[in-house]
Parts: structure tokens; C-alpha cells; sequence
């Protein structure tokens, strides 16, 4: 059984391994594991751990990837013309496009029906924005690049 | 040729230019993809895939930044959807062969790969990164897009996970 300070003494140990800055002082963990057998053995154990996961290197199968990629992305590469794929299937936008302005209609016309007719329908009127709303984030978070990449930054090149 | 070279050729129409990128970046993304997926026929899927992606969404890259990190959120949306996919289909397949590891004796080198590939994608992503990529917090918690503090933590974690899978007790 740990309690929080064990927790956060092999936390720090484990960042010290990494070679970070550590959350608590070294001198405040030194002082924790000389008194405190768990510490000590679970930090022993996560740095045979730690030097067994350094010697472990990255490794690629065999496979030259270009004559799978060349067949999707040949026919958008003639020479003179500009190497773009459609961001998207024209249907799929379309289709999107459609859905939401479809959407956007029904949702002006249930308010325009509550307010005129005085609907009393509570539930109704939770659920059907809510739902709505749902579309529209599942069809945004379905879009693999909506990540934001333009703060990603690497220093390293090639495989190690 | 260097990447932005290749990139700026490659947007101008000339056929051949995509293929020094996909050619000089294609064993680390499918070192990368195989530690993602655990195995080969995914990771392979999963790197043509963020290649065709990338191809695709060439025209948004920042010519002045590398082209790896900018492709690698890419190819670990492609290596997630991957595992889903595995998961639902309850076939998800540890290849014997990865990683590879030197001066390691072949029983422990057997015990990390499977407790590797028994890892949740994610947990597996940030030890690979952290110990074989050698990527320090601020770089993951960057690169990632979540706090320093979230990545210490998540970390510990997910090594904490991986050693009770190596010592054989339940996570």
C-alpha cells in the first residue's frame, strides 16, 4: 500500500532517471527512500525497467512503401499539373454541406414552431439541439486533420 | 534533395518528387507505425495510408518546419484507427519480431515485446517515444498537445503498467 508521498517520491524518481526536472527536491527523495523500503524497491525495480527499455531500438520491416502510395497519388501528379488530391471526396463535401444546411433548416423551423405554437415539449427541446449538436462534432472529429500541427516540431531526422 | 525541395517540387507537378519524401521517411514511420499497431500488415497499412494523407494535404504543410512531425500526427491517427479496427475484430496480433533489442537476454527481450504489445496504444505511444525516439517531456508535452505535468504522469503510469505485465501481475 503507497500513500501520496510514495507516489510522488518514485514519480520524482523516475523523471530523475529520465533526466527532468523533478517534482519534489532529490535531497527530499534521498531523504524519503533511505527511510522507506517500498520506495526502495519499486524505484530499483523501475530502473532495471528504465535500462532495459534504453537498449530496446526501433526497427522497420522491410517494405518499400512507394509502389503502394504511387497508384493513389500518381494520377493527381502529371507533370505541369499542381500534386493535389481533392481534400476530400466532391460527394462526401457536398454531402456534408447538405446535411448541415438540412440540419441548420429543421433547427430554425423547431424554434420558429416553439415559439409560434408554444410548444411544451421540454425533452424534445433538450434533445433535439443536443443531437444536433452532436452531428456537427462528430463530423469535425472525424476529420483526422483537424489536429493542430502547426506547433509540432521535431529535432531529430531517421530512425535511431 | 531535402524535404521542402521535394514538397515544393512535388506541389509544381513533377511526378517524382513524393517519392524521395515517402522513400526517405518510410522506415521510421513503419518503425513507428509497427510500435503503434504490433504488427506489420497494420503498420504497413497504417504508413501507406498517412502517405496518401499526406500527399493529399500537401498544400497546408509549412514549408519552413520538418515534414516528420507534421506527417507523424498523421500516421498515429491512421496507427489508432488501426488498433480499433483490431480491437472490434478481437484479432489484435503481436508480431514476434519488434523491437529489436541488443544486450538484452532473449527471455527478457521475449517478456518486453509482449508486455510492449499488450499496452494500450496510447501508453505504448509515449514509451516508445520517450525511450526509443528519446523525446524529453517538453517535446512530448508539445508535440502531443497535453501538459508537462500530464505526460510525467501518464508516463510513470504507463511504465508502471508495463512492469506489472512483465512481472506477471494484474494492471
Amino acid at each position: 500500500m503507497t500513500n501520496t508521498i510514495c507516489d510522488t517520491v518514485r514519480l520524482a524518481a523516475a523523471a530523475a532517471l529520465d533526466g527532468e526536472k523533478t517534482p519534489m527536491p532529490p535531497e527530499a527523495v534521498q531523504a524519503h527512500l533511505d527511510g522507506c523500503a517500498g520506495c526502495r524497491e519499486a524505484v530499483a525495480a523501475f530502473t532495471t525497467l528504465h535500462a532495459a527499455l534504453g537498449r530496446v531500438a526501433l526497427t522497420a520491416p522491410e517494405v518499400d512503401l512507394w509502389p503502394r502510395v504511387e497508384p493513389h497519388v500518381a494520377p493527381h501528379m502529371a507533370p505541369g499539373r499542381a500534386a493535389m488530391l481533392p481534400a476530400e471526396p466532391a460527394a462526401t463535401r457536398g454531402r456534408d454541406l447538405a446535411g448541415i444546411a438540412a440540419l441548420g433548416a429543421v433547427l430554425v423551423a423547431w424554434r420558429v414552431c416553439q415559439v409560434a405554437f408554444d410548444w411544451p415539449a421540454p425533452v424534445l427541446n433538450t434533445l433535439v439541439p443536443l443531437a444536433a449538436m452532436a452531428w456537427i462534432l462528430w463530423r469535425v472529429a472525424g476529420d483526422p486533420f483537424a489536429i493542430r500541427t502547426s506547433i509540432l516540431e521535431l529535432r531529430q531526422e531517421g530512425v535511431r | 534533395m531535402d524535404d521542402a525541395t521535394a514538397i515544393r517540387d512535388c506541389l509544381n507537378g513533377h511526378p517524382d518528387a513524393f517519392r524521395h519524401v515517402v522513400q526517405r521517411h518510410q522506415g521510421r514511420a513503419l518503425a513507428h507505425a509497427r510500435l503503434l499497431t504490433g504488427n506489420d500488415a497494420d503498420a504497413a497499412d497504417a504508413a501507406q495510408e498517412a502517405f496518401v494523407d499526406a500527399f493529399r494535404h500537401l498544400a497546408r504543410f509549412d514549408g519552413g518546419r520538418e515534414f516528420y512531425p507534421w506527417f507523424y500526427v498523421m500516421l498515429r491517427n491512421r496507427c489508432f484507427k488501426s488498433t480499433g479496427r483490431a480491437r472490434r475484430q478481437k484479432h489484435e496480433a503481436i508480431d514476434p519480431n519488434w523491437p529489436a533489442a541488443s544486450g538484452l537476454p532473449a527471455e527478457d527481450r521475449v517478456d518486453l515485446r509482449a508486455g510492449l504489445a499488450q499496452l494500450e496504444p496510447a501508453d505504448r505511444e509515449l514509451i516508445v517515444l520517450k525511450h526509443l525516439d528519446g523525446w524529453t517531456y517538453d517535446e512530448l508535452a508539445e508535440r502531443l498537445e497535453i501538459p508537462r505535468g500530464t505526460v510525467m504522469s501518464r508516463l510513470f503510469h504507463a511504465r508502471q503498467r508495463l512492469q506489472a505485465l512483465l512481472e506477471g501481475k494484474p494492471r
